[in-house]
């Protein structure tokens, strides 16, 4: 599902003497089936972009497009379970959510909810399993007493149930190590090699997403920046940093050989490959 | 469904109730709240409502900010002004009960819009020092009172949070029916009950870290002194108090 | 430099885990020191161990002060630490009644908690901020809140315990290079407990711990050019680091160099 942004504005707090308008005049594209990044220093508006896309809010101004349904002001949308359904959003710190004692009753909390029958339920439960990594043996234990690599797999395993078509995720390796960072990088690249899920990540690690992401989307006080592949990107080095937008190390690596030394390494966010072009050129 | 604006949390500016003592606004706020239990005449209420109101222009806090307040209210007063009617027929005593519902709720957030919670803290200090002759912690006691305000609007924002996350996962409390919401709030109850034990935790710890009890008595740093301001503004208050009960038992 | 932490035969554990066994470690006074490791290495245990919000039975002396419930008071004076937790380490609705807390607990009288209170803001340059909600501050603001208020009470020893997770690159540079200044003009010890490995950079040692024991220690870039153990450990190394050791692994280059500037210098000499 391709995701349109049109123009769209939102002020929190409207109309009163303290109103802050977080998204200001955006429009960009978020391109189907691929991985795009949302970038921005904090207060850029970034989560308040994937509450729009998300209806979570209705933008002020302009519109958000995903296939039939269109997000506008004032305007309920009529099938709005339908349009959830298709947008699966993880929200940072996923696990503070947890409110059922084992992990199956977690999973199945939203499909009873909605009546789905119980081999629909069994099946979808299963189903998010197997795209999360974990084997059926976690069905049983406590959401509260997994290590945080597994409670953050098991919040999004809570997503995947609905078998959306987005999968969005705000800051979803935030306090995880450096073990179960590369574990959740495996696990988005399968949603999106394998079970042709369109993702959207907002992070604040540039790195971590210069290797994940295949597009970027960079805000800046509520105004779009640039957006674009993610080598397009951040090779713009000056626009980013005036707004105040980190740059990956080996993006600034490769952007400093060429204005110093003339010579293009080639686009890499791999430091192996890094390494190999390096020595081709010296 | 919690907007970004609730009740109570303290807002900057340069007034005369900012700068008035904090002690002393806690005793102008309670002999403001017996006041309101006392009278009856509804002329009367119309007097209360008429001080609040140039209370609130004094202490320069946006107008707006005890309207949402209220307006997060209107369910509950509806019901309260519905019960009433039903058990005494009266529609005048119904609307003097949802009447004084409003005035002490926007009375008490009139104290905590204008004092930080330290300074309130010092206030229940002040009010329940008298209770340090019978061994009870009062200091404990105050900075359990201040810090449970000071972090309501933080809870109720992680509320909203937790919300907007079940919703992700089709519980949607806005667009659901009554049993929806229903199974919206039960769904957000226990994280939050377990947010707020581990934020507890978490407080007393770094509470202990920073020394906190270890002296038998601790200095007020921020504290507006009780100047001769004060002492008009509460024999202002107090007289008003005695004017109210008079014209009340002259008017029965 | 005499050791101000001395940790002897330290063993502790919960009911179901124990977490550290006859564990040593030994922290001079003035260094800068990183604590490393995988999850469940200890790590955070050892903090409460430090300021006496476990009990370390008589295994742990700070500056010469035995950490039990007789000198806690005292130990707590002389460490600060700042958590990774943003939301819940304020105690106050405004940053200066926050960073006057400790000194208001040992009651300071009203003069002197106000000058501490302005050096501390000038030195920080958070002075505008001072009237601020710090919870509705940015994460870098907050933990420089966090910082002066336990700058205030004049400790020798700073932990930050995964204190900079929560923050952008821009922001927990912002806040090291605080430190070092502080560090190097007040002789204070730090201690910092991250996953980070590029706020190591930061440091003089590196202790790298797992499963409540010491694997390895010793100097920074000692400790970093042993890529296999840390890798192993599921480690990241700082970038520039790990690109010096690949590059001086295809003799391109043969030292560790921090700088980029440099580095490329250093590949592409003659232009």
């Amino acid at each position: 599902m391709e995701i349109i942004f049109n123009e769209v504005s939102y002020t929190y707090n409207i109309k009163t003497s303290l109103a802050q308008k977080a998204i200001d005049t955006v429009s960009c594209k978020i391109p189907r089936g691929n991985i795009t990044g949302i970038i921005g220093p904090t207060g850029s508006g970034k989560t308040t972009l994937i509450e729009l896309i998300t209806a979570l809010l209705n933008p002020h101004e302009g519109y958000i497009k995903l296939n039939k349904f269109k997000i506008e002001n004032n305007k309920q949308i009529s099938n709005i379970n339908n349009l959830r359904s298709k947008l699966g959003l993880m929200f940072q710190f996923p696990e503070e959510q947890f409110f059922q004692p084992t992990v199956k009753k977690e999973l199945e909390f939203g499909m009873k909810y909605f009546n789905y029958k119980l081999p629909e339920i069994d099946k979808r439960i299963n189903q998010a399993l197997k795209m999360v990594g974990l084997d059926e043996s976690y069905l049983e234990r406590n959401p509260f007493e997994l290590s945080h690599g597994e409670k953050r797999k098991v919040a999004l395993a809570s997503i995947l149930v609905f078998n959306p078509k987005v999968v969005i995720l705000d800051e979803p390796t935030v306090g995880l190590d450096n073990r179960n960072k590369k574990r959740l990088v495996k696990l988005i690249r399968r949603l999106k090699l394998i079970y042709h899920k369109t993702i959207i990540i907002v992070s604040h690690d540039v790195d971590l997403l210069y290797v994940l992401a295949d597009y970027i989307v960079a805000l800046n006080k509520g105004k779009l920046v640039t957006s674009g592949s993610k080598y397009d990107v951040f090779s713009q080095e000056e626009l980013l940093t005036n707004n105040n937008i980190d740059i990956p190390k080996v993006a600034n690596f490769t952007n400093k050989v060429l204005k110093r030394q003339k010579i293009k390494l080639g686009n890499y966010c791999e430091i192996n490959d890094l390494i190999k072009a390096i020595y081709r050129h010296v | 469904m919690f907007n970004n604006f609730v009740l109570g949390k303290y807002y900057p500016a340069d007034s005369l109730i900012h700068r008035m003592n904090s002690f002393n606004k806690l005793l102008c706020v309670l002999t403001f709240l017996i006041g309101i239990m006392i009278i009856n005449q509804l002329i009367l209420y119309i007097m209360l409502i008429i001080f609040t109101l140039i209370i609130i222009i004094i202490s320069k806090v946006p107008f707006v900010l005890f309207l949402s307040g209220l307006k997060k209210m209107s369910i509950l007063m509806a019901v309260v002004f519905l019960f009433e009617l039903l058990f005494s027929f009266n529609v005048v005593s119904a609307f003097i009960l949802v009447i004084r519902i409003i005035l002490i709720v926007i009375y008490t957030s009139i104290l905590t819009y204008t004092t930080t919670p330290n300074e309130i803290t010092y206030a229940f200090e002040q009010l329940l020092s008298p209770l340090k002759a019978i061994k009870v912690p009062v200091t404990d006691l105050a900075f359990l009172l201040s810090l449970s305000l000071r972090f309501v609007p933080l809870t109720l924002e992680q509320a909203n949070k937790i919300l907007k996350s079940q919703a992700s996962r089709g519980i949607d409390f806005k667009h659901s029916n009554i049993k929806g919401k229903i199974v919206a709030l039960s769904s957000m109850l226990v994280p939050m009950i377990i947010l707020s034990l581990k934020r507890a935790e978490k407080l007393a710890d770094v509470m202990e870290v920073r020394l906190y009890g270890v002296e038998p008595t601790r200095t007020y740093y921020r504290l507006n002194k009780w100047t001769k301001e004060d002492n008009t503004i509460f024999t202002f208050h107090l007289g008003f108090l005695i004017v109210l009960i008079i014209c009340e038992v002259v008017m029965l | 430099m005499p050791n101000i932490i001395k940790i002897k035969n330290l063993s502790f554990g919960y009911d179901d885990k124990q977490i550290f066994n006859k564990f040593n470690l030994e922290i001079e006074a003035g260094d800068w020191v990183s604590i490393i490791g995988p999850n469940s290495s200890g790590k955070s245990t050892l903090v409460r161990l430090l300021v006496g919000l476990a009990c370390s039975n008589k295994a742990i002396t700070v500056d010469t002060l035995m950490v039990n419930q007789e000198k806690i008071v005292e130990v707590r004076k002389r460490i600060g630490v700042i958590f990774d937790d943003l939301t819940n380490q304020f105690i106050s609705d405004t940053v200066r009644d926050d960073i006057a807390f400790g000194l208001e607990n040992l009651n300071y009288d009203i003069a002197e908690i106000h000058t501490r209170i302005m050096r501390i803001a000038r030195e920080l340059k958070i002075e505008h901020l001072l009237d601020a909600d710090p919870q509705r501050l940015s994460g870098g603001e907050k933990q420089k809140v966090a910082l002066a208020a336990i700058l205030v009470m004049q400790p020798k020893i700073i932990i930050l315990d995964e204190a900079l997770a929560m923050l952008d690159t821009k922001e927990q540079r912002e806040i090291l290079n605080i430190l070092k200044v502080l560090h190097e003009k007040r002789k204070l010890t730090v201690i910092n407990i991250t996953h980070n490995l590029e706020e190591t950079l930061y440091g003089n040692r590196i202790i790298v711990l797992n499963k409540g024991k010491t694997v390895m220690e010793g100097k920074t870039l000692d400790v970093l050019k042993e890529e296999r153990i840390l890798t192993k450990l599921g480690l990241e190394l700082p970038f520039m680091v790990d690109l010096s050791l690949k590059l001086n692994f295809y003799n391109l280059l043969d030292d560790i160099i921090l700088d980029m500037d440099e580095l490329i210098t250093k590949l592409w000499p003659s232009k």
